[in-house]
């Protein structure tokens, strides 16, 4: 097989993975049933409560975003410059 | 892809003729954004996906500064942050567990990334009857991951920005999966240490640096999936 086929049956077989996981995924809610009024309002004050730690965990995951394209954009470069052809 | 990006109480409002336009452009930015996200994942074409999860937010910014009511943007980067990371490891170790990883490209930067962090990843490469790496426990959760996890996370990512009740469901029931391939990970790297890191130019610092950091991922925002206002997922 040669290279470039290989490539194509590896993001062939990795397109038809995530196609088929979504179409199971987005035709089956785990928990149906809707809120009650009362539920909603309790959902609202939870959000207040907790308001530190969801600026935390937003402020995290920002720092991680960015962490992981700068690597992401770096880290295969340096690889391929560093250590050569195998 | 149908993407709403308008908040969904927003939908059953009447939209003013003169919000037909900022709905387009919130619309289009959402794609634009989502679309870097998913290159962003690739990481080698990091440097493109950047520019494009950019010029979408400000496409976004753009719509709500016309009255769009677009979707809080914590869950925006929330979700944004998923779909990267997601695609980040679906892909990478996809292209070690199919037949990219006989390439010389593939080979290579695996066999160098075993050199840097890893060295799992540089012995008996390509050596078993699976191909890819030899570590029977890392190849146990690729497959694990490969196959399952991480198709789910990234369609659960989408569900989440489109404020779809399955997807915040599933993005919870994703992360927590993460989280357990996360814990069986760990003890499976570190019991063969002297293989792994022992034998690799940076070991336990640049693990740390590059891989495990990132995977902290699921500690953080699991109790921000816990708190959010399950009522804003219709």
């Amino acid at each position: 097989m040669s290279d470039l086929l290989r490539w194509t049956v590896s993001l062939a077989v990795l397109g038809g993975l995530a196609w088929l996981w979504y179409v199971i995924v987005s035709n089956l809610t785990p928990f149906e049933g809707t809120l009650s009024p009362a539920q909603v309002i309790a959902e609202q004050e939870r959000e207040v409560r907790f308001a530190t730690l969801r600026k935390v965990t937003v402020g995290l995951d920002i720092f991680f975003f960015f962490f992981i394209v700068i690597e992401g954009a770096v880290l295969p470069a340096y690889l391929f410059l560093h250590y050569g052809l195998h | 892809m149908t993407t709403a990006v308008i908040a969904p109480d927003a939908l059953f409002e009447p939209q003013p003729e003169e919000l037909f336009e900022g709905n387009a452009l919130a619309h289009k930015g959402d794609k634009i954004f989502i679309i870097g996200c998913l290159i962003c994942g690739t990481w080698v074409l990091g440097p493109i996906g950047l520019p494009l999860i950019a010029w979408g937010m400000v496409l976004m910014r753009r719509a709500e500064k016309q009255g769009v009511k677009i979707r809080p943007w914590a869950i925006t980067l929330i979700g944004g942050f998923i779909l990267v990371d997601t695609t980040v490891n679906f892909l990478a170790w996809g292209l070690d567990l199919f037949p990219a990883h006989d390439t010389s490209i593939g080979r290579s930067l695996w066999v160098n990334y075993g050199q840097l962090v890893d060295g799992g990843y540089m012995f008996h490469y390509n050596h078993n009857s699976i191909g890819g790496v030899a570590d029977s426990g890392e190849k146990s959760v690729q497959i694990g991951m490969v196959l399952m996890a991480m198709p789910i996370k990234l369609a659960a990512a989408l569900g989440f920005l489109r404020m779809k009740k399955w997807g915040l469901q599933w993005t919870l029931i994703s992360y927590w999966m993460y989280f357990t391939c996360w814990m069986i990970y760990m003890p499976n790297i570190l019991m063969h240490f002297p293989e792994r890191f022992g034998s690799s130019d940076f070991g336990v610092i640049g693990f740390w640096m590059l891989v495990n950091l990132p995977f902290l991922g699921p500690l953080f925002l699991l109790p921000y999936l816990h708190t959010v206002r399950r009522d804003r997922w219709t």
